[in-house]
């Protein structure tokens, strides 16, 4: 299990680890494409990337902390 | 209710399947796999593209465990919904495992309380507890479990927790007898309904006839179908009448009264269980969210991003970096020490010609990829990072829905688009989250005429840049005409139910700058390694077709559309060509003739819009065709090219009349 990674569309937090889909996928093997199980959104996950990894001993990413969120009942549907 | 870890499990005794139900993005499908492990089925449920999972609980040795597509409300109104019903309504379930949000308790309780009226032994996994208890949401689990009569398990299923109390739970999982008091008139309405269902129907679903009746009120489609091959039409007919005649005594749908008294009930139940109810957002962060969405304002705020993105990527990437990497480094530097080395290395021409030719590996391939578009993907990847971090795409993905929705389109069609400016190909994929083929091809075809992605959309803006902030407005314009233009056509052509668009709203929030870093150099190499190898081979085509003859050939028979009609130099042509193999392909080519002085001003917002309209990728032809089918997509190819084209010369047209040259 990885860390879990919060989707950019609709907030969905998920193990990019625990795809099903991916894990079945003949390709998957050096993907760096994370795919929202939730919305479909695709991202390029900084885990898999070796630039971004290489970079990271430097920068050291912010961890994913939601507070104060609107969750859908503070809105009405559109 | 609390339940504690047992090392002592035992099975369920039972007959039928366990089933998970929950809204979508509560985390379902991860307390699924805790459940079950990896080993699943997943299949299309029967009769439908809806995929459903199954698989057997781990600590529940014979117990089958369904997990299903994810529901907004009941009765149902899209496919996904409707799958999940028929799986309660027709499978046989020994139990259901409701998995909620404890971050948002009315909406889940508006759920539990349905599930709860179906009279099936029923568990509420509270799930997402974590990030309940970070926004400070504190619930009294023990005033729930009361209220509905069955058992809560706080859960956080992506870390593992509560899932061993979930198990336990289910073991002693029960029949609840709640149930909520309607109006008289449709509590009298639920008791006939019933009669008329004991006297006709021997074989009954496993939920209770209280729960049939009222979905049957709500005017639920699967209860329809159901009741279609179970009664006769005499019973269907008295059934009908006995919905119409309760409408003209409440004087509104049954449907709506009956979700306005669960609402009631939840309100009370909520009051009582919400402890702590979290901050909510508030000052400036607020104030700047609700104006992102506003349906004027936000437009507005719109176009300040779009003008921060020009300046941006526009000004600073294509300008000052391009300028310097290809102007300077690549033209004056590399480019002529290499090809020198490379015509005194290889005395082959045409070999020295497929390195550093006009059409070469190094001179186009890689000066493209790495002079060209890296210094503008580069700003633009920057600059998508902090829209993604700033929780500005779920907006953005809020406001378009408005006009979607005035055009008359499905709202869940925005979210394909906002996607397809990711990336076409996803955004393809993505259009399986609509209900009907025609509202799925109709987001595929609008996706591939009009979104252009963010690469292309990258170099697209770098190179309107060039010319001026307006010529960046007329091809917003023109692409978002179009998109609107055939979005309303086709939406009259092939109408269909609307239905919402429900996104969760992030905080708007300041990125971090390291994280925005990271994400954009892990873009940076996805996007080398994908559009490298795609640069070299798209040169390799061009040096073929030039050394063959058959490039000359094919830009001396474009010209009557390329210089006739669209007024560009017949050389765009052969950009056009790259353009079919991927866009911002094309674009770069473009690009090059612009900055070599090839190009007008004019000629380069007609160039940009005829490439935009194009098909995006050979990638997304690809997907069209595995999506949809290969007639579908050779027929897209067939109806967009010539639009492009036809929608690029008339541009040329209204443009010269306007005084651009």
């Amino acid at each position: 299990m990885s860390d879990p990674v919060t989707c950019s569309m609709c907030g969905y937090r998920f193990d990019p680890q625990a795809h099903l889909a991916c894990q079945s996928c003949p390709v998957n093997h050096g993907c760096q494409v994370v795919c929202c199980p939730s919305c479909g959104y695709q991202w390029a996950d900084p885990q898999s990337s070796t630039l971004a990894r290489f970079a990271m001993r430097w920068l050291k990413p912010a961890a994913p902390v939601n507070k104060n969120t609107a969750n859908l009942s503070d809105k009405r549907p559109l | 209710m609390h339940c504690e870890p047992t090392a002592n499990i035992q099975t369920l005794s039972g007959v039928g399947s366990i089933a998970l139900v929950g809204h979508p993005n509560v985390g379902k499908s991860a307390l699924f796999h805790q459940l079950t492990g990896q080993r699943v089925i997943v299949s299309n449920y029967p009769g439908t593209t809806v995929e459903v999972t199954r698989g057997s609980a781990r600590a529940l040795p014979g117990v089958p465990l369904v997990d299903t597509p994810g529901v907004i409300t009941l009765p149902a109104n899209s496919e996904d919904e409707k799958v999940t019903e028929r799986v309660l309504l027709l499978e046989p379930l020994q139990a259901i495992l409701q998995v909620g949000d404890a971050k948002n308790l009315r909406r889940t309780l508006l759920l539990s309380c349905q599930l709860a009226e179906m009279g099936v032994p029923l568990v509420l996994a509270l799930n997402m507890t974590d990030e309940a208890r970070l926004r400070g949401i504190q619930l009294d689990h023990a005033s729930l479990a009361e209220a509905l009569g069955i058992q809560i398990v706080p859960t956080a299923a992506i870390h593992r927790q509560g899932v061993d109390e979930v198990t336990l739970a289910l073991q002693q999982a029960r029949t609840t007898q709640f149930q909520i008091d309607y109006a008289p008139e449709i509590e009298q309405a639920i008791g006939r309904f019933s009669a008329r269902l004991e006297e006709c129907v021997l074989q009954r679903p496993l939920i209770s006839p209280r729960s049939l009746a009222l979905l049957w009120l709500g005017d639920d489609p699967v209860i329809k179908e159901w009741l279609d091959t179970h009664l006769d039409e005499k019973s269907l007919l008295e059934l009908s009448d006995l919905r119409l005649a309760l409408q003209s005594t409440l004087g509104e749908t049954p449907a709506r009264r009956i979700q306005s008294t669960r609402f009631a009930w939840i309100e009370r139940v909520a009051n009582t269980a919400i402890l702590e109810s979290g901050a909510r957002p508030a000052g400036l962060a607020a104030w700047i969210s609700q104006l992102t969405t506003h349906p004027i304002w936000g437009w507005f705020v719109l176009a300040g991003v779009l003008y921060a993105l020009y300046w941006f990527v526009g000004v600073l990437g294509a300008g000052v970096l391009v300028g310097y990497l290809e102007e300077n480094l690549f033209g004056q530097v590399l480019n002529p020490a290499i090809s020198q080395l490379v015509y005194r290395v290889i005395p082959i021409a045409w070999l020295a010609e497929l390195i550093v030719g006009p059409y070469g590996l190094w001179t186009m391939g890689v000066t493209y990829a790495l002079a060209l578009i890296l210094p503008i993907v580069t700003t633009f990847f920057l600059a998508f990072g902090v829209m993604e971090d700033s929780g500005y795409l779920p907006r953005l993905a809020a406001l378009s829905n408005r006009m979607f929705k005035a055009l008359g389109l499905n709202g869940k069609a925005v979210l394909p688009m906002v996607l397809g400016l990711g990336c076409v190909t996803m955004g393809t994929i993505t259009t399986r989250v609509l209900e009907t083929k025609r509202e799925r091809l109709l987001a595929t075809f609008l996706l591939a005429l009009a979104i252009p992605c963010s690469a292309q959309l990258g170099v697209v803006m770098g190179m309107l840049a060039g010319v001026s902030f307006s010529a960046s407005l007329i091809w917003s314009g023109v692409v978002l005409a179009v998109m609107l233009a055939v979005g309303w056509l086709a939406a009259r052509l092939v109408p269909g139910e609307r239905t919402l668009l429900l996104v969760e709203l992030p905080p708007l929030r300041l990125p971090q700058a390291s994280n925005v870093i990271l994400k954009t150099l892990a873009r940076l190499e996805w996007y080398a390694k994908e559009v490298l190898p795609l640069f070299l081979i798209g040169s390799l085509l061009m040096f073929t077709l030039d050394k063959t003859g058959v490039l000359a050939w094919l830009i001396k028979a474009g010209e009557p559309l390329v210089t006739g009609w669209l007024g560009l130099p017949p050389a765009a042509s052969a950009a056009f060509l790259m353009g079919f193999l991927r866009r911002d392909f094309g674009v770069t080519g473009l690009f090059d003739m612009r900055i070599h002085g090839l190009l007008s001003p004019l000629q380069t917002i007609v160039s940009m819009v005829t490439v935009t309209l194009f098909i995006p990728c050979l990638a997304s032809v690809m997907m069209i065709a595995k999506e949809r089918n290969l007639r579908t997509a050779l027929g897209m190819l067939v109806i967009i090219t010539p639009f492009a084209i036809l929608v690029g010369g008339l541009l040329y047209r209204l443009l010269l009349a306007a005084g651009w040259s």
